[in-house]
């Protein structure tokens, strides 16, 4: 194993990969404005940015790529009462945690952002929100002391709690193997 | 923060980090990064994969309140920075590092440790501080990674065991021996290693590519065949370039372990690409064909410390782009009971 040349030969071909950015900087830059507290946040694969914008009641789609930056209001003309949580699946369905509303919602993308679903039943202050690739929908029911999965298989309408021990959980994310991260604020 | 692990149906929770004051936002990167709104911190942070979520790291504070987090396939972070009424971005750097292995297979007796050289490249513009080398997050049982700086010319070990170190930007490298020893069996095609630093407070990692910062790795009850393969190209890039639809290479090989009968095979990972391949043992001093190539080789007695030579050709019926991560030829020697025993790779491309 003195073979540095083959080591170098393969050193080259490293050289060729495009490589993608792992690095984060602290580049922090504002996106748009006239947001009121906004509490939750998700993006696609596309880049385009979504945002649970409390205070406001409502629920926006901000384009970072635009110039300046673009932002649409979904669902305009349904009454959320208090969205704070906010995912997106990988056909743009936008899903939403209404707290004050007890109730989880999703936007669906067909139709241009319009229509929109109640999912499971049973939260009390339903806060974050995130969806898996198979469609199920997990839950950090907040003063439930809960973490759930709204099954989409038959409609959305099991729910399930998963794990326990928790004490105030605000927010919830899934990983490609099914794996939820929890922030539990009360702990 | 905490996670709510899938395997065994959700029944197990395990805690992530440290240091979170009400945090209330949670995402997560491809690499399985963790990032977190702490909100009574004022800041984002994230908590690293590599080395069991462990190392809290803080992207950016001044924020106010902020609730939650979401990453996208660029590592870039969206915040919501609450009580500032703001939407944010923290944006990805432009640091960038890559890695590689040498040899990419190696299959050794239990007891015994298995060593191979890696290299680390800072193809950014800023140096990069606490490079290390470590074993992915869930790695296969007893198995442990120690790495040492190494000089790339003699490859003699310098600097300290297991101990980080700083790598230069525009192109610098650092060159490492990596020694793994198990405890008990250990089957780990692909492999996947972590190759992170620093850069200031921000955690930057080599990606993954299969083939090329991966390592086959077997460790066994009894001695088995160990067979030390490097391919080489006409060019000697590592690539070839295929031309008239074309092309060919060669592959040098060294049975460190076990005598064994060994049939060396090729394949393409998994990827469809437009290619065939055959091969054949070759003359080492003339690089003929010692029989008609075909699609695999076989050798009887494959005996320790012997270095059998071979040819591979290819033909591609279709554009191949230069794309070294995914466009691969492997070239893998496999025993009688067809667990691998060695192999290395090329890229191909009829650019």
């Amino acid at each position: 194993m003195k073979r540095t040349a083959g080591l170098f030969g393969t050193l080259t071909l490293i050289g060729g990969l495009a490589l993608s950015p792992a690095a984060r900087a602290q580049t922090v830059v504002t996106l748009g404005s006239g947001f009121s507290y906004p509490q939750g946040i998700a993006v696609d694969g596309k880049g385009n940015v979504f945002a649970a914008d409390g205070g406001n009641g409502a629920v926006k789609e901000i384009m970072p790529a635009h110039n300046p930056v673009s932002i649409t209001t979904l669902a305009g003309a349904f009454a959320f009462t208090l969205p704070q949580g906010i995912a997106v699946d990988g056909n743009g369905n936008v899903f939403v945690g209404d707290t004050q509303g007890q109730a989880v919602y999703e936007i669906l993308a067909a139709g241009g952002y319009a229509t929109v679903k109640t999912l499971g039943s049973g939260f009390s202050y339903p806060y974050g929100v995130a969806v898996d690739g198979s469609g199920d929908v997990f839950v950090a029911d907040t003063l439930n002391s809960a973490v759930k999965e709204i099954i989409a298989a038959g409609g959305y309408t099991v729910v399930n709690t998963i794990g326990s021990g928790f004490s105030y959980p605000t927010g919830v994310a899934v990983d490609g193997r099914g794996n939820v991260f929890v922030a539990d604020a009360g702990k | 923060m905490k996670e709510i692990l899938a395997a065994g149906g959700y029944v197990t929770v395990n805690t992530l980090g440290s240091g979170f004051n009400t945090p209330n936002g949670v995402a997560i990167d491809g690499n399985d990064n963790v990032f977190v709104a702490d909100t009574y911190n004022n800041s984002v942070k994230e908590i690293i994969a590599a080395g069991g979520y462990t190392t809290v790291n803080t992207l950016a504070d001044g924020f106010f309140l902020p609730t939650a987090v979401a990453v996208d396939g660029n590592g870039d972070v969206f915040v919501a920075d609450t009580f500032n009424n703001a939407v944010k971005e923290i944006q990805a750097g432009q640091a960038a590092l890559a890695a590689s292995v040498l040899p990419d297979s190696r299959s050794v007796q239990l007891g015994k440790p298995a060593t191979i050289f890696a290299t680390m490249i800072n193809s950014g513009t800023s140096n990069l501080s606490g490079c290390q080398v470590s074993l992915p997050a869930l790695p296969p049982s007893g198995l442990t990674l120690n790495y040492q700086t190494t000089n790339p010319t003699t490859n003699a070990v310098t600097g300290t065991p297991n101990t980080p170190v700083t790598i230069i930007g525009n192109n610098g490298s650092q060159s490492f021996v990596l020694g793994f020893t198990g405890t008990q069996a250990v089957t780990a095609p692909g492999l996947p290693l972590n190759f992170n630093c620093m850069s200031g407070n921000v955690f930057v990692e080599a990606p993954v590519f299969s083939g090329v910062d991966t390592v086959d790795l077997f460790m066994s009850a009894t001695p088995v065949a160990d067979v030390i393969a490097l391919a080489a190209t006409a060019t000697n890039d590592g690539t070839v370039h295929i031309s008239g639809g074309s092309g060919s290479f060669a592959v040098a090989s060294d049975n460190i372990g076990a005598p064994a009968v060994i049939t060396a095979t090729i394949d393409y990972n998994g990827a469809a690409l437009p290619v065939s391949a055959t091969t054949c043992q070759s003359n080492p001093m003339t690089g003929g064909c010692l029989a008609s190539p075909a699609s695999t080789v076989s050798i009887g007695n494959f005996a320790t410390g012997t270095t059998p030579t071979f040819a591979v050709y290819l033909t591609a019926t279709g554009a191949i782009p230069f794309h070294p991560a995914n466009s691969r030829v492997y070239f893998r020697f496999f025993d009688s009971t067809g667990t691998e025993r060695g192999a290395t790779s090329v890229a191909i491309t009829t650019d």
